[in-house]
């Protein structure tokens, strides 16, 4: 009981030079862990971020600054809520060694365990937990967040030793310092170390040329503290210009952008419910790339964004359907050459979910692919109702993603382009023979 | 010198601070008679009073306190703190 104390608090006979010695030698494992891992350990909020993209100068930078600043808040608290003298060594000293448990963090993601970071799921289901992860992965897991709270335990104690505080002052402090460290690291500090200055600097920006085409699908990544995202930008013709955005690893479902401002110079939009801000223009002269910083809460991002080109597809489908009827569904021969990723939306039993072409064949038995390939069945307005002779798949969702690659796609039958975005699913694709099965 | 017996400072009847009310001299056995009241110091607890102690034949340093004692220098320093912050309790209430 005494040694358990004593692992909780025990600031009571360690010396403040030592304990901050502890910590400083600590730090490096740390690093080396983490990029090892490929995850940053700051806190239980952070722990699953991936930094595989972060150099290990960097995620030193970055546990550096959250020591500093959360000792920083722990002695200003103290210099104004305590009666005693606060000391910045012994708060120093105690908050870099009452970090020293979360070296223990990155062990428990060694080496299996470590999936969850390089590749988390939007959600953290039961079903996902048991296709990736062993009992004693997940138990290892799970564990890492005790050495967490051991580290919370010792932060609480480290300010009350050393800042002489105890009732609603020390909780004050702990709470406010915690917190404002955690916001300030995440919205501030950890930006700023990660996106070096120059990343703010001017883009060199081209006039778009009066032969070329704005008008097309542009992809580039995010490059975020921990993760990285694809990022697409839709700048549509019509009636009148629009721009969509979709994020192929976050369900690529696009997002209508209706704060915009396009011209030869410049590209700027906004999505006020996601605050995002775009702020650049044309790389090239011929439209194939754009640049600019892309902005959401704090952080600020340099995005170059290219224009995909024209897809060399052919493709040969036979449909039988009408919306909102029971439909036969055959999709056969589909050649296409890209860089999309191969996978069809689908839902069964009410329940949604993605599968590759290339490996689900229960799904779209027919579909032969070359290359990569992103098949999106759009029924133009919502989900059309199907039986099909695919095994399993009762529906068949749309994905409005898919309107362009629809619109483009050739058929064996009609041999034009470009049918596909303006009705629905299959008229412009197949003849349709009503419930007969039959196909083409 | 480590105090071993604490003169009690509180009625333990009632709670209210004691007084001392006789002086003898132990020599000649001469007896002072009035109501003095206690020395704050005195009004502390053994352990406080010893800490006291060694805290004055240590010159007042609290590196020297640390070493002596195996705690750490805040600890120290909290101890101290907790001790000023009675005395003047006390003192407050004998006003």
């Amino acid at each position: 009981m005494k040694h358990f104390r004593i692992l909780l608090n025990p600031f009571e006979k360690l010396s403040e030079y030592a304990a901050l010695l502890v910590g400083l030698a600590a730090i490096f494992p740390l690093c080396l862990i983490s990029a090892r891992v490929g995850g940053m350990f700051c806190d239980i909020m952070y722990f699953s971020g991936n930094a595989s993209n972060i150099p290990i100068t960097k995620i030193l930078a970055l546990y550096f600054s959250m020591y500093i600043l959360t000792a920083m808040l722990f002695w200003g608290f103290g210099k104004l809520l305590s009666k005693s003298r606060v000391r910045l060594i012994d708060v120093f000293g105690y908050v870099f060694f009452a970090f020293t448990p979360l070296i223990f963090v990155p062990v428990c993601f060694i080496p299996e365990s470590s999936r969850i970071l390089l590749s988390p799921p939007q959600q953290f289901s039961p079903e996902w937990w048991n296709a990736h992860f062993t009992l004693p992965a997940k138990i290892l897991v799970f564990s890492s967040v005790a050495f967490f709270a051991w580290s919370w335990i010792l932060l609480f104690n480290a300010l009350k030793v050393s800042a002489n505080l105890g009732g609603w002052r020390l909780w004050l402090s702990y709470i406010g310092g915690m917190s404002l460290s955690k916001i300030l690291t995440e919205t501030y500090i950890f930006p700023a170390i990660i996106f070096s200055p120059l990343a703010y600097c001017a883009q060199n920006y081209t006039p778009l040329s009066p032969s070329a085409s704005a008008f097309g699908m542009y992809e580039g990544a995010l490059n975020f503290p921990g993760q990285t995202l694809r990022f697409r930008l839709y700048i549509d013709d019509g009636d009148k210009i629009k721009l969509h955005a979709a994020s192929p690893d976050q369900n690529d479902s696009r997002i209508s952008i209706e704060n915009f401002n396009i011209t030869r110079d410049c590209l700027r939009f906004s999505i006020p419910t996601l605050r995002v801000e775009f702020d650049g223009g044309f790389a090239s002269e011929d439209g194939t790339q754009i640049a600019g910083i892309f902005s959401q809460y704090a952080y600020k991002i340099p995005l170059k964004l290219e224009k995909k080109k024209e897809y060399n597809y052919t493709a040969e489908c036979a449909l039988n359907f009408e919306i909102g009827e029971k439909i036969l569904m055959q999709l056969k021969k589909i050649f296409y050459s890209g860089d999309f990723k191969s996978e069809i939306l689908s839902e069964l039993n009410g329940k949604h979910s993605k599968a590759p072409l290339r490996e689900n064949s229960d799904i779209a038995p027919e579909i032969i692919v070359e290359n990569d390939i992103k098949l999106t069945l759009d029924a133009g307005k919502g989900i059309v109702s199907c039986t099909s002779k695919f095994a399993g798949a009762a529906k068949l969702s749309a994905n409005l993603a898919a309107m362009k690659l629809a619109s483009m796609l050739k058929t064996k039958n009609s041999g034009r382009p470009g049918e596909m975005g303006s009705v629905p699913l299959g008229k412009s694709l197949v003849d349709l023979n009503k419930n007969t099965g039959k196909t083409e | 010198m480590s105090l071993k017996s604490k003169l009690p400072s509180h009625c333990p009847s009632c709670e209210c601070p004691l007084h001392i009310s006789e002086l003898v001299c132990k020599k000649c056995g001469t007896k002072v008679s009035g109501t003095f009241p206690l020395p704050p110091l005195l009004s502390l607890s053994c352990e406080e009073q010893n800490f006291v102690m060694d805290f004055v034949k240590q010159s007042g340093s609290l590196k020297e306190m640390s070493k002596k004692l195996g705690l750490s220098y805040p600890t120290i320093r909290n101890m101290i703190d907790s001790i000023i912050e009675k005395i003047k309790i006390i003192e407050n209430s004998e006003k």
